[in-house]
């Protein structure tokens, strides 16, 4: 059920737009080094990024298993932190498809229109939006797979879902293939996370299968810095 | 209304833990399944425009349901059918009962229909006197088993041929070390051919009924659908009123994404149109409701009457691959069960919907676009609003949709959550009755500086400038 975000309109210059960072709950208390290397990423480009102190949690826990009314409160709160920003974005696949997809029961006002159709993954972002054309400074001279979340691919529609037939397209791939020094290996067997683990740990030491995609393309994009800090992590 | 909702997680750990054969091997063999149907739908440009017209065809059907069961009804009974009209499963069991009780009949031969499983019909009929023969092969062995089907096109596919062998030699008697697929196949046959013979009438379903001919369309790998319609003289069919199609040319669509979804080939080996019939028999169509014309009314729901019952979504399903068909304890197994079975028993299949990651697999795969996934979460609000939840989940829910909706207490309970879980004892956090979902994970350590903290401590100035 892959939906579309609205483009920004007309001309807007990117460095323009007033961008608010959304950090999923996880990543700030499990994987912060990821929500680091977004922001710094993002800075990269010259954009001005605001974090807003009040988030806590896009509701998906409560709202993945049903429970719409204990997950209004944070999504209420989620429309009420972002709903002045140009564009929102975050680097986790499953909550920007909580935002966008799942922000049906709420009364569909301006507000909440505004952000399920602004609040982007990190990946779509770069590619749709900025429509990112290269990364000069980073290099990576390693081979990677990529594991994209079903969230992104089936929910946000980052790649094309494996059954549906037509031409292949993966947004992660296209900017991962940016990269200096990146090889991109083909993941041939889906059935199997140990063939993956295997594969990553046998060519590029620091790697641990299970990634998502964003966590991964901030890393590399970051440069060898980030991407050592990033590996302390796991 | 039952006492106690299924639970398919305990089930699917049945299945896990009985050995490290039988979940390895479904979950391969269904994936192999699933494969073989990209190959198949690859090959065909259009594959994607053949769903699209497929979903239109039966949501026109759908919404134009009485007009053309009417039809179907009219011109099935202009080619000496005589069609009846269930309300519900009772009333169906009913009318084939009297049916066979009309023509003096103690044997039937019935090929594999989800929708008699559904009216739980041999039970029904075999306390009434009446043996009812399988002639599904995989169906015979579950029913030899007394199980119920696992998959909705392959029964038996949870077990293994040695299953079978050991199951045969049992109740057939052929050699239980001998697992060859056709030995046992060929025992089978032979058992059951003369049973076959001596039937006194045949039962069959339908895949498509079409309204413009009165015509239904059944199909099979085995061919045991045709021996049951063409060898006794009575005819007897059970339809879900939602297998309507409008016209003849429409089975192209159908025909062409069936098969391929179901298990990878271009198409079933028999495909048999009945118009009426045949020359000296008699043919009996019983249209049933049970529950169809309900489900037609709710708005979140009437897509999941689409269904073909190709089973893509099971093949597919990453949960359904690793707890088996039996797990779900219902009718319909895998994700379009999980969809369907709580229209039947909203309690008792309470804990289906989460039986599944959400992944939306089973909306892309599935031939006729039934966006199953986001029924399946649909499905959930409805558990979660009717007081479904798990006590567990229910209070831990209320606490977290409060803290999450005040920033202060959420940073103050996560400035707490790293010391706390640091500091829980291993066998409170994995607990089995506490943290089901604890049982075979870790959690991820907490970071020693959040996020936020990184970014008051690096950022603060532009947040102030705000």
């Amino acid at each position: 059920m892959a939906t579309l975000t609205k483009s920004l309109s007309g001309e807007t210059s990117p460095k323009a737009l007033k961008i608010g960072l959304f950090m999923p709950c996880y990543i700030d208390l499990v994987y912060p080094k990821v929500g680091i290397a977004t922001l710094e990423l993002l800075e990269r480009f010259g954009l001005s990024v605001h974090y807003p102190l009040n988030q806590t949690c896009c509701g998906q826990p409560m709202s993945n298993s049903g429970d719409q009314v204990n997950a209004e409160a944070a999504e209420r709160l989620y429309v009420e932190n972002f709903k002045d920003y140009d564009c929102i974005i975050g680097p986790a696949g499953s909550c920007v498809k909580q935002v966008r997809c799942h922000y049906d029961t709420l009364d569909q006002t301006d507000d909440v229109t505004h952000v399920r159709e602004h609040t982007y993954e990190l990946v779509e972002f770069l590619h749709d939006i900025l429509k990112v054309e290269s990364f000069p400074w980073a290099e990576f001279p390693h081979p990677v797979a990529i594991h994209n979340s079903c969230s992104s691919v089936r929910g946000l529609g980052i790649a094309k879902p494996s059954e549906i037939m037509g031409a292949p397209f993966n947004k992660t791939e296209a900017l991962l293939s940016k990269v200096k020094g990146l090889v991109l290996v083909p993941w041939t067997d889906p059935m199997s996370a140990v063939a993956l683990a295997v594969r990553f740990v046998s060519q590029t030491k620091p790697c641990r299968p299970g990634w998502a995609s964003t966590r991964f393309m901030t890393s590399s994009v970051m440069g060898p810095n980030t991407w050592s800090r990033r590996t302390c992590l796991v | 209304m039952s006492t106690q909702p299924v639970d398919p997680a305990a089930n699917a750990s049945l299945f896990i833990l009985q050995d490290n054969i039988h979940e390895p091997m479904h979950d391969r063999f269904l994936w192999t399944i699933r494969q073989r149907r990209d190959h198949q739908a690859m090959a065909m440009p259009e594959w994607e425009e053949l769903r699209e017209l497929a979903s239109k065809i039966k949501e026109h059907t759908l919404t134009h349901l009485d007009q053309y069961l009417e039809e179907f009804e009219s011109n099935a009974t202009k080619r000496g059918a005589q069609v009846y009209w269930a309300r519900d499963a009772a009333e169906h069991n009913e009318i084939v009962h009297s049916i066979l009780e009309a023509h003096g009949v103690q044997e039937l031969i019935k090929s594999k229909s989800m929708l008699q499983e559904e009216c739980g019909m041999t039970p029904y009929l075999e306390k009434r006197g009446i043996t009812v023969v399988e002639s599904d092969l995989g169906e015979t062995i579950q029913q030899l088993d007394g199980q119920p089907p696992s998959h909705i096109t392959m029964p038996a596919v949870h077990k293994t041929r040695q299953d079978v062998a050991r199951l045969f030699a049992r109740s057939i008697g052929t050699d239980p070390k001998n697992d060859d697929p056709h030995y046992l196949t060929e025992a089978m046959r032979n058992n059951a051919r003369p049973r076959f013979l001596a039937a006194g009438a045949g039962m069959t379903g339908g895949n498509f009924a079409i309204a413009e001919t009165g015509t239904f369309v059944v199909c099979t790998n085995e061919g045991n659908a045709d021996i049951g319609a063409a060898v006794p003289p009575l005819h007897i069919a059970s339809i879900g009123i939602e297998k309507m199609i409008p016209r003849v040319e429409d089975m192209g669509v159908f025909h062409r994404l069936l098969t391929r979804s179901a298990v990878g080939e271009s198409s079933t080996q028999y495909t048999s149109h009945f118009s009426g019939p045949r020359k000296g028999g008699e043919l009996h169509i019983v249209l049933v409701d049970n529950g169809r014309s309900r489900r037609l009314g709710l708005a979140e729901f009437w897509h999941s009457l689409k269904c073909i019952r190709c089973g893509a979504c099971m093949n597919t399903c990453p949960v359904y691959r690793r707890s088996g068909g039996l797990a779900y304890g219902a009718t319909y197994p895998g994700p379009i069960g999980v969809i369907l079975d709580p229209t039947f028993d909203e309690f008792k299949y309470s804990e289906l919907p989460y039986h599944s990651s959400l992944c939306g697999s089973c909306s892309e795969v599935c031939p006729v676009k039934i966006d199953i996934s986001d029924q399946i979460l649909k499905w959930r609000r409805v558990m979660a609003s009717k007081g479904y939840l798990p006590l567990a989940k229910r209070l831990s829910f209320a606490v977290a949709g409060h803290v999450f909706g005040h920033p202060e207490e959420s940073h103050a309970a996560e400035k707490a959550a790293g010391p706390v879980l640091g500091h829980t004892p291993h066998f409170l956090l994995y607990n089995r009755s506490l943290n089901p979902w604890g049982r075979d994970r870790e959690l991820p350590e907490v970071a020693k500086q959040t996020f936020r903290e990184w970014y008051l401590a690096n950022r603060a100035q532009d947040n102030a400038a705000q």
